[in-house]
């Protein structure tokens, strides 16, 4: 038996949680990406602010996308809400009201990653030190799964968890594609060190080991996209996560919406495919719009349906 | 009614102040043998990095309170001294008897107050005290809950004076907060004096919990086989949210806040992912006035519109219930000790603080004559707010306080100043005397239960009686030690080994 609020809190703060974490890696191999490339090459830090879609708010308050003003925007900027700083912060806020419900350690581990963030934001911003900064970001989140995994029952509490880490991770795998993905197919596969940026894509969220153990090929645009959209088994596939949001939703109450939701998302997926993968920017552009629309369609459904039900219901 | 013999002897002889740990020839006291004995042991730095390791685990670990500057809510680290204060087991014993005894009595008053009013019809109890009582709830008027039982959980201050004796200071009978603190204390304390623990016998404290949870099923409903609790918090923004939230955990129960509660055709339901489920017990740690915008404050989104109805049809238990409160008010406290007789026909067997009553002529003229040397409370402030400690006060206040007397003496009392215990504490200056008070928390229904020791608060300024955590007071972790149960201890240790 689960409160309403209390699984909208649970919601949300994986949902922070694992945003923390994303972010945090796609610094972490731009900037490694941008130490390796040579200084001429086109690529520049503005795709860290479409990336999380703020490039309007950040222009209101800088005039160039250099990489002071982006990395602190990203990292530590107040105004910022998907700063690593105000996710991490607003993770902790969410946890804080439902600390009844969940392990300890899962709490403790996201205080501590919260006092660590807020004293050590100047890490982060020199980058001398800044891949040590990220990298504890993302083994703390990384620690807080562990924990859930490793000591939280199956319950509906862990179900919400769950369901806001699956609808993070589809989004901001679209939303990483979206960014480079188009930019380098516009380029072509022929253009200068593509074989390093589309393996930084992969690495931003996690996945090029495990690509080149599943396509044991060379690095190559279409394969990324596919592996990234359809990999049946890869945790940060869209295919995946929409697979894990079904499983989970159907054992909840009151599912039928959801699972609806679910059903469309994953048909536009299929229905998209020969778009999504033919390695031609304005179709895979149409295609991750339609499912970044359904994906949302999935996360106001299950948030119609848990956080906010009709009390007559 | 008897007055006070006023005392003012005993009152103007300042004293040296009882020490918790040390007689005043310095040697320790019996249940503080091993502790005194450990302090002399280690170096002031010792102790120094074992109070910093402990600051940084109670930051990480989140252990929290809020106060409130400016309006905004700042969340404080909980203030813990790691010297623990210690009290003797034969001690506490007797202690912990008065107390329930002071409950029992309580609680038959309250329902004696709401119903049949048998203590005003015998005298005993001023009708006019009733009339003037801001806790007073009409709506309650009539209405017997489970066991006659009110006030389920109480936190009361007690205090020990010069010569030794624990005093009641106040009962705290509304919704009474700390005693998370005080278990939070001990698991700091083992962590950080987890040798001593090995040699001597500390009755353990951690069990609290269960009897909490186990005392609020008893109230519930009676046909409800299975009955579901809740705590209900104003939210994330109160000051004592920390202790909520630990509460509900360690009992494994939701909690819930106004909005999350529904009441249907005198029930109450709470909003679950799975939509509205039955609530049967309602631990509420929201004041009287914003339980619910039907009955009380209209404009509170705190509460839960139609609670009230559902508690008086009997579908739902609120612990403490609602009207509780009558009986926690300063002048009323002053007849604590004649309703246990009324009540009981027993003797109080914990001592109150004399308290004169400005309602009376010759008391209140008394209080007037020494105001100076008396500490002056309203009846139904908490939180330290409008108290006049006559030797502290400047002559501004005492003319301030003297016209708020005059104006509504029934509202008012006074009360000797006390010279509060001292205990060990760490400070900047080293190991040295601090105030202390004690708050037990004691909990009523089908039987009683009283926590061992209570949570200690201390005065961190050199002389100050202020303990209040939000006005810069810490805690320690309280002992209570059975003195002569060391060897025991050992013998049994060595039984085993040779057994094996």
């Amino acid at each position: 038996m689960l409160l309403s609020r209390v699984g909208g809190s649970l919601y949300w703060a994986a949902r922070y949680l694992e945003r923390a974490a994303t972010t945090s890696r796609i610094v972490r191999e731009h900037t490694n990406l941008l130490i390796d490339l040579p200084v001429n090459e086109p690529l520049t830090w503005e795709p860290l602010l479409s990336i999380s879609s703020t490039l309007d708010e950040y222009a209101k308050l800088h005039t160039a996308a250099d990489e002071d003003g982006v990395i602190s925007w990203v990292l530590s900027e107040q105004t910022n809400p998907n700063a690593v700083l105000n996710t991490v912060a607003n993770a902790r806020e969410n946890l804080r009201s439902v600390r009844e419900v969940i392990p300890s350690a899962l709490w403790t581990t996201v205080n501590d990653l919260f006092l660590f963030v807020t004293a050590h934001t100047d890490q982060g911003e020199d980058r001398t030190s800044r891949t040590r900064f990220l990298d504890r970001v993302i083994k703390d989140v990384q620690l807080c799964w562990g924990i859930v995994e490793d000591s939280m029952r199956r319950d509906e509490a862990n179900a919400l968890l769950a369901l806001g880490r699956n609808i993070e991770r589809a989004d901001m795998t679209t939303r990483v594609l979206d960014v480079r993905a188009v930019g380098l197919t516009t380029l072509g596969d022929l253009h200068q060190h593509a074989d390093l940026q589309w393996a930084a894509v992969l690495r931003s969220v996690s996945a090029l080991h495990m690509y080149q153990r599943t396509v044991s090929n060379a690095v190559t645009g279409p394969d990324v996209v596919q592996f990234l959209l359809g990999d049946e088994s890869f945790p940060r596939s869209v295919r995946h996560c929409l697979h894990q949001l079904e499983r989970i939703t159907a054992t909840l109450p009151r599912s039928a919406q959801p699972l609806q939701a679910c059903a469309h998302a994953r048909a536009v997926l299929s229905s998209r495919w020969t778009h999504l993968t033919a390695a031609e920017p304005v179709a895979l552009r149409s295609g991750l719009d339609a499912l970044q629309m359904s994906i949302g369609q999935v996360s106001q459904s299950l948030v119609r349906t848990y956080v906010y039900p009709d009390a007559a219901s | 009614m008897t007055s006070l013999a006023p005392v003012p002897d005993a009152v103007a002889t300042p004293r040296i102040p009882w020490d918790e740990l040390r007689h005043h020839d310095g040697t320790a006291r019996s249940a503080g043998r091993t502790l005194a004995a450990h302090l002399e042991r280690v170096t002031p730095s010792e102790l120094l990095d074992r109070q910093n390791q402990v600051d940084v685990e109670i930051l990480a670990n989140g252990i929290t309170f809020t106060v409130y500057s400016d309006g905004l809510g700042i969340d404080r680290a909980w203030p813990f001294d790691i010297i623990p204060r210690v009290i003797d087991g034969q001690e506490w014993d007797h202690v912990s008897v008065g107390l329930t005894q002071r409950l029992t009595a309580l609680n038959r008053f309250i329902d004696d107050l709401y119903n049949d009013q048998n203590v005003i019809a015998d005298g005993v109890f001023p009708t006019e005290l009733l009339d003037g009582s801001v806790n007073l709830r009409k709506e309650c008027m009539g209405i017997r809950p489970k066991f006659g039982v009110w006030a389920h959980i109480r936190g009361t201050d007690l205090v020990r004076d010069v010569d030794g004796e624990f005093r009641v200071l106040e009962d705290n009978l509304r919704v009474p907060s700390g005693v998370s603190y005080l278990l939070e204390n001990r698991l700091l304390s083992k962590r950080t004096l987890g040798d001593l623990f090995r040699q001597q016998s500390i009755r353990p404290v951690d069990d609290y919990p269960d009897a909490l949870l186990t005392l609020l099923r008893s109230i519930a409903p009676d046909d409800v086989d299975d009955p579901t609790v809740v705590v209900l918090t104003p939210g994330v923004f109160n000051s004592a949210y920390f202790e909520h939230s630990f509460l509900a955990r360690r009992m494994g129960v939701a909690l819930v806040e106004g909005p999350d509660l529904v009441v249907r055709n005198d029930r109450v339901f709470m909003r679950t992912i799975d939509g509205l489920r039955p609530v049967h017990v309602v631990y509420r740690r929201v004041d009287d006035m914003y339980l619910d915008p039907e009955v009380f404050n209209p404009d509170s989104t705190l509460g839960v519109p139609g609670l009230m109805r559902a508690w008086k049809a009997g579908n739902v238990a609120i612990a403490n219930a609602p009207g509780a409160g009558v009986a926690d008010d300063k002048v009323v406290y002053a007849w604590v000790p004649d309703l246990i007789r009324y009540y009981l026909g027993e003797e109080p067997l914990l001592a109150s603080v004399p308290t004169y009553r400005c309602m009376y002529a010759d008391e209140r003229s008394y209080v007037l004559d020494h105001l100076h040397e008396l500490v002056a409370k309203p009846a139904n402030e908490s939180g330290g707010y409008g108290i006049c400690i006559g030797d502290r006060a400047t002559a501004a206040d005492l003319a301030e306080t003297r016209a708020s007397i005059e104006a509504d003496p029934r509202n008012w009392v006074a009360q000797p100043i006390l010279a509060l215990s001292t205990a060990p504490t760490l400070c900047d200056e080293g190991v040295e005397a601090r105030h202390v008070d004690l708050r037990p928390f004691i909990l009523s229904g089908e039987s009683s239960y009283v926590t061992r020791g209570g949570l200690t608060r201390v005065a961190r300024r050199k002389g100050s009686l202020i303990v209040n955590s939000s006005q810069g007071g810490g805690s320690k972790d309280t002992w209570v030690v059975d003195a002569d149960a060391v060897e025991a201890t050992g013998a049994v240790r060595l039984t085993n080994a040779a057994s094996v």
